[in-house]
């Protein structure tokens, strides 16, 4: 199992250092170490998709329970960050759909950004509703492919993630790009 | 892609879009690469393409960073609680994996599928050999496994303290959602340890509501009686009185100071060994039941309370709080009380629900929500004898008040119950008391059996419920609306701080609780020592029978111990992190020989007691105004601390 790991370990962590991660270490502290590492950005894109930080942190954590089940299967894996990318993408995507409650959760959002300043709840509704539409003129596979790209996955990543080809994730975040921009146009 | 699609004419073929984001983005493949690069030099058209593609790549990153929240929470606790959902995780994958082993190599299913499987199991094994020794080394790979991954060795080498701190993570981050009121069922039985016998003491369901402190508990005994409280704080020491009735006197004061509550819980648990008379680890000790683990915890011998040993039932696997039992030595038999959790679950806190928590929960409106009429055969003698005493002007001694004040200690009904006793000039001695529950009337009317029939003393104890009822005009509802201003549980107190800088969020919390419930019953005990210095005059005291003087001495050495007790105790943990420069004298306290020098020694004792009490209750409680709390730390906060313990010291060395 450990030549198994040696060269996508290396992928994510440069080989020294994946090397040096692993000496010596449990499966269990492997996956605690690379949930250190990754999980700030991951929840970043979780949060995107339901909204709520409270979901992303638990659907996050599911997903690295699910990176070490395929490790003790010593199920092969070729791109670590792309393979945790799309498990958090897809329970973030069955969590969304189950759970209708779009509402709630911007709800829940202002809960935690409404804290200190003056900023009226609905100043701060209005403000995320905006951003809302802003984003609304994409599509969700274009927007998907947007936020993965800006947490800094390559294309083949963002491909796995979202189960379709390198070359058409060019063309999403092309077209993503060009509607963005144009309502951006619009407004200004 | 982008060279495939390079027409033959001299007219350049611009770069689609798709194109010049890789080719930012570095993904083309080297030939492509090359080919957008040397276009890009020719071509104005693309170029400027390009700028505007990395323009709207800046405004689409403005706008993601305005929709994600300014940062996530830290990394810490979130870890903490992910390395905890790992092992857990890796446990239960464990057990299944075992199983789906296990099943894989039956000798029904090795033979699955064969023409001789007609014959039998002992045939099928007798003459496949070659699956018998799959069979067999498969076993032997198991108990290896087993060895390996199980380590039960190592298991038995997990210490309490460990055990305790995994399982009250697991209740907290499990089974106390917040926003909702959490019902346990919890069964309780005891058991003679020489006879076997059991015996079934009834049933508790306990409600915890988790935006407050406020807890409602029903409790049917096994004779049919149901008794119904709202606690609106279960910390405060005592109020959980009415529901430990079914242990013996001893262990029912132990288990009200410490404010447990009959059910299975670890936070409580806790709580239940705090008190032991030993430090944390000692006479701690954990052993394996099937799949549970068992955490023992003995007390320290000869414990005032008879309890010599405490258990924590855990799973041993997610290490959720099972059972508890607590075993007693009464006279020359030995019980086990066992608390049995029945069921757990998490109920909306609908508006319904919430009123449950309001006070005060009098046993008449208790019992009409639950809708069941039960009465309270137990009370009836005593609250006859009550109310038809005569009323007859017989002048009382002060030795009489002693004995009454005596009598009602024993019962524990002089720390802060509203029972007061008073004298009047030739007259009789007066006890009133209005207590929460019928149970704690019966009790006090009890204690005071001895002096009922004296006719120099009038006994008046009533419950709640009795003196509203006996109260002309509407019921005061002003009462029911104090719980409404439920504070904001994301609040800290003024010392979280410095607490998290040693512990997690929880153990801040539970020590903070405990502080203030510590320091409040140390404040009790003064309390009760300066009414009883108020009860007497000098005259009464100088008057007093040798005896009764004895007696009044013991009662006020007694409350002193205590009171010494409880502010080391809170000493003791405050000091490694808030005392840090504070010199450790223990300033010196003049001797008592004299009731003169006990009534200044009082005055000293509850004079530093209120101060210190102040200071630790405004370092650990939340605070709407972010008070400053300096003075926890200060040097005058822990000379106040030994000058009040120093003060006690010289009471409870009074002649």
């Amino acid at each position: 199992m450990e030549e198994d790991l040696a060269l996508p370990l290396s992928r994510v962590f440069g080989m020294e250092d994946a090397n040096a991660r692993r000496s010596g270490r449990s499966n269990e502290e492997l996956v605690t170490a690379l949930y250190e590492e990754l999980r700030p950005a991951l929840l970043g894109y979780a949060y995107h998709l339901t909204g709520s930080a409270r979901e992303s942190e638990d659907l996050v954590q599911i997903a690295f329970l699910q990176f070490f089940d395929q490790l003790t299967r010593r199920a092969e894996i070729r791109n670590i960050r792309g393979w945790i990318y799309r498990a958090v993408h897809s329970l973030a995507i069955s969590q969304v759909t189950r759970s209708r409650r779009h509402d709630s959760l911007i709800r829940e959002w202002l809960a935690d950004a409404v804290t200190e300043d003056a900023d009226s709840v609905e100043e701060a509704l209005a403000r995320r509703q905006e951003v809302e539409n802003a984003l609304q003129v994409v599509n969700e596979r274009e927007r998907h492919c947007l936020m993965l790209r800006a947490e800094g996955l390559s294309y083949q990543e963002i491909a796995e993630v979202l189960e379709i080809s390198a070359k058409s994730v060019s063309v999403y975040l092309a077209r993503g790009l060009r509607k963005f921009e144009a309502r951006h146009d619009h407004k200004e | 892609m982008i060279i495939k699609s390079k027409g033959n004419g001299s007219a350049p073929h611009h770069l689609e879009d798709a194109d010049l984001i890789s080719h930012l983005d570095g993904e083309l493949e080297a030939a492509e690469q090359d080919y957008a690069r040397a276009h890009l030099e020719d071509c104005w058209h693309c170029r400027s393409r390009r700028q505007a593609i990395q323009n709207s790549v800046e405004s689409f990153l403005r706008t993601r960073s305005q929709i994600m929240p300014a940062e996530f929470p830290p990394a810490g606790p979130a870890v903490a609680q992910f390395r905890h959902r790992l092992a857990q995780h890796r446990a239960a994958a464990v057990s299944f994996h075992l199983g789906h082993w296990l099943r894989s190599i039956s000798p029904l299913r090795l033979r699955r599928g064969k023409d001789r499987q007609s014959l039998g199991l002992l045939w099928s094994l007798t003459q496949s050999w070659t699956y018998r020794k799959t069979a067999v080394a498969s076993l032997v790979a198991v108990l290896a496994l087993v060895l390996a991954l199980l380590d039960p060795f190592k298991w038995n080498t997990v210490s309490a303290d460990e055990l305790l701190t995994r399982a009250g993570a697991y209740e907290f981050l499990k089974e106390r959602p917040s926003g909702k009121v959490i019902r346990i069922k919890t069964q309780l039985d005891r058991i003679n340890l020489t006879t076997r016998v059991e015996q079934n003491l009834g049933l508790l369901e306990s409600n915890e509501d988790s935006l407050s402190n406020a807890v409602f508990v029903s409790q049917a005994t096994s004779n049919g009686v149901i008794r119904t409280q709202a606690i609106t704080d279960r910390d405060q020491p005592g109020s959980t009185v009415a529901f430990t009735s079914e242990f013996s006197a001893a262990t029912a004061t132990y288990l009200s100071e410490e404010g447990w509550l009959p059910h299975v819980s670890v936070a409580l648990y806790k709580r239940l060994i705090a008190g032991r008379g030993q430090n944390s680890s000692e006479g701690a000790s954990v052993t394996r039941d099937g799949s549970a683990y068992q955490i023992h915890h003995a007390f320290a011998p000869g414990h005032p309370s008879q309890i010599f040993e405490t258990v924590l039932k855990l799973n041993g696997q997610n290490y959720a709080p099972l059972a508890v039992s607590i075993l007693t030595v009464e006279g020359s038999g030995r019980f086990e009380y066992r608390l049995t959790r029945t069921a757990i679950e998490s109920i909306d806190r609908t508006p319904e629900v919430a009123r449950l928590f309001e006070r005060p929960a009098t046993e008449a409106s208790a019992v009409a929500r639950l809708g069941n009429a039960t009465s309270k055969p137990e009370a009836a003698p005593y609250s006859a004898t009550t109310s038809s005493k005569p009323e007859m002007a017989i002048a009382a001694s002060a030795d009489l008040e002693v004995e009454v004040l005596r009598l009602l200690h024993q019962a524990g009904a002089d720390l802060g119950e509203q029972v007061s006793v008073t004298r009047e000039e030739n007259g009789p001695v007066r006890v009133n008391g209005i207590v929460q529950t019928d149970q704690r009337k019966v009790e006090i009317l009890r204690a005071l059996h001895d002096v009922n029939s004296n006719p120099a003393v009038h006994i008046d104890v009533k419950t709640v419920a009795e003196a509203l009822a006996a109260r002309s005009g509407p019921r005061d509802s002003s009462r029911a609306t104090t719980v409404e201003g439920v504070e904001v549980a994301a609040d800290t107190f003024p010392a979280y701080e410095d607490l998290r800088a040693r512990m997690s969020d929880e153990e801040a919390r539970v020590f903070a609780a405990r502080m203030v419930s510590r320091s409040h019953s140390a404040m009790r005990h003064a309390w009760s020592l300066q009414r009883l210095m108020a009860q007497f005059s000098a005259k009464d005291l100088a008057a007093m029978q040798t005896e009764a003087h004895a007696k009044w001495i013991e009662l006020v050495k007694s409350h002193a111990r205590a009171f010494e007790t409880e502010s080391r105790g809170l000493r003791e943990q405050l000091q490694p992190i808030f005392g840090a420069g504070s010199a450790g004298v223990t300033p010196a306290d003049a001797a008592v020989t004299n009731d003169g020098e006990l009534i200044r020694a009082v005055a000293r004792l509850v004079s530093s007691a209120s101060t210190n009490y102040e200071v630790v209750r405004s370092a650990f409680t939340v605070t709407r105004e972010r008070a400053t709390f300096t003075a926890i730390k200060s040097e005058q906060f822990w000379h106040s601390m030994r000058s009040a313990e120093a003060a006690a010291a010289s009471i409870s060395r009074a002649p």
